[in-house]
């Protein structure tokens, strides 16, 4: 099991073989050993904003944000301190070896929530520019990462970061913040539609480390502990779905894919239902929608599956997963954070195997585009480079 | 007998904890205040090595409105999703059919003694929930 990340200098490499991937974890998190290693990647004229957001403290966040274990898991952290998901060589250790994940997509999360849109696009930029050297570029001999890009929340200057990646061998994505004020089946965003699928890249949101004020807003107000607000991720998300498929965006890209990471799935079900219900009803309303809404989410949209949900009956999200679609479900570890599921064994119970193989792995393959084998050789014979 | 031999009561000290593989079973011991408690190295919600969590108190409330901090060096937290679990008798504290699994303990001569064959308590998500 123990692994080291030391190169097979002398020797003649990693061989060439390859083995099929089986699972894809669509949603890990990696950090930069130090506040410099990030911010050197900031232009000069926002530096001078750098401890704010990548100092020690946690400046700029509201007190909300309180799970256990600063929000890692603790073994994940490296003996000497170093920041959880950091260490290529323990992150190669905790994912792969224990986990058992063939392909990882990475969704940085370096870059925080900012009320300046222009300030959002340099910090999106400086951890675009720093992933691609080092988790997609460095440490990713054996390419087994795969990389989200950043963008602001204003749609021109997130069409502009979206231009400067377009063809990288490895962002497979563009990740869109959810705490907008705004749906995001509105107009204003369809330019960074349109530029994802020009590019032939997946979009995603995901919730992100919150500034106090309106993005902590549910629908009915402000939520007051991070339990309330954590379990609310499901709800931002579903009027973020409901204005998508209504507004027409699917029908607009029938190439478009998109997927709501972390923020559950077995709620979708029966606003479906309803939806489906009124579609019919009130089809006039929305004449562009030619299909009821349940069948775009089914052919367009999916969900990453942590932190998966745990009915005292396991075997009920077998039922939840055939009666939403098995093509809409994606597996996810959220590495290294402390809701993580860590485990490719959990959630399963009554789900057939083919099911369980499509949901580990196929689906994810489909969407990312992703190769469909890897390297035989242990990840650690890459030369990735050792995180001291 | 199947007792084994963690480590010399020197090693230790209140507020420290030695963990020991038998027969690929992770066991840990924590020295509480002078009390040991012996648990198994896996939590019983997804599998967490346990004795990576911290040992700390908790909050607890005595009616509405009302919070204050119990069970200081009492509480196990889970290294991963942070359950709570209260030492010595390893219960979680909100959702109590989960159990960590918990062994003999004793000194004989020196040495902490844990009986491998006394272990008890939740080993499964699936046993906590039946």
């Amino acid at each position: 099991m123990t692994a080291t990340a030391t190169t097979t200098a002398g020797t003649s490499g990693p061989g060439t073989g390859r083995v099929p991937v089986r699972v894809v974890d669509c949603d890990i998190h990696v950090n930069p050993r130090s506040a410099t290693e990030i911010a050197d990647h900031l232009p000069s004229e926002w530096r001078h904003l750098r401890d704010l957001l990548y100092g020690n403290g946690m400046l700029g966040t509201s007190v909300i944000f309180a799970p256990p274990n600063e929000g890692r898991r603790l073994d994940a952290f490296g003996d000497d301190g170093t920041p959880a998901g950091s260490d290529p060589a323990l992150t190669g250790r905790q994912l792969f070896d224990e986990a058992g994940v063939d392909l990882a997509v990475i969704i940085p999360l370096t870059e925080r929530s900012a009320a300046n849109p222009e300030h959002e696009a340099a910090m999106a930029a400086a951890t675009n520019a720093w992933l691609a050297d080092t988790w997609l570029g460095a440490y990713n001999g054996h390419g087994r990462y795969q990389g989200t890009i950043r963008v602001s929340s204003d749609p021109d200057l997130a069409v502009a970061e979206i231009h400067k990646w377009a063809g990288h061998p490895h962002f497979v994505q563009v990740m869109l913040n959810p705490y907008l004020g705004t749906p995001l089946g509105h107009r204003p965003f369809w330019p960074v539609y349109q530029a994802a699928v020009d590019a032939d890249l997946a979009v995603c949101t995901h919730v992100t480390l919150q500034r106090p004020g309106p993005a902590l807003f549910t629908s009915s107000g402000p939520p007051t502990t991070f339990l309330e607000n954590h379990a609310q991720f499901s709800v931002l998300y579903a009027t973020h779905l409901v204005s998508m498929l209504e507004e027409g965006v699917f029908d607009h890209w029938p190439e478009l894919r998109f997927t709501f990471v972390e923020g559950g799935y077995s709620w979708c079900l029966p606003l479906l239902w309803r939806l489906d219900k009124y579609w019919r009803a009130l089809g006039s309303e929305v004449p562009r929608l030619r299909r009821a809404p349940s069948e775009y989410v089914r052919e367009h949209v999916s969900f990453t599956r942590q932190p998966v949900e745990e009915p005292r009956d396991p075997r009920h999200l077998a039922r939840v997963i055939d009666w939403l679609g098995p093509q809409t479900l994606e597996f996810a570890t959220d590495y290294p954070h402390w809701d993580g599921d860590y485990s490719t064994r959990i959630g399963f119970a009554g789900v057939p195997a083919d099911v369980r193989a499509q949901i580990l792995g196929g689906n994810a393959v489909a969407k990312y585009r992703l190769p469909a084998t890897r390297p035989a050789a242990h990840w650690s014979e890459f030369g990735t480079e050792s995180a001291r | 007998m199947t007792e084994r031999v963690v480590c010399a009561t020197e090693d230790l000290p209140p507020g420290s904890r030695v963990v020991v593989s038998v027969d690929r079973i992770e066991i840990g011991v924590f020295n509480i205040g002078g009390e040991l408690v012996a648990i198994r190295n896996r939590c019983p919600h997804a599998g967490a090595p346990m004795c990576d969590g911290l040992l700390t108190g908790t909050v607890v409330s005595d009616g509405p409105q009302q919070r204050r901090w119990a069970h200081d060096g009492e509480i196990l937290r889970c290294p991963w999703h942070g359950w709570e679990f209260k030492l010595p008798e390893g219960r979680s504290l909100v959702d109590p059919p989960y159990l960590l699994s918990t062994y003999e303990v004793r000194v004989l001569d020196g040495q902490v003694l844990v009986d491998t064959a006394s272990g008890r308590g939740t080993r499964t998500r699936a046993e906590a929930r039946t």
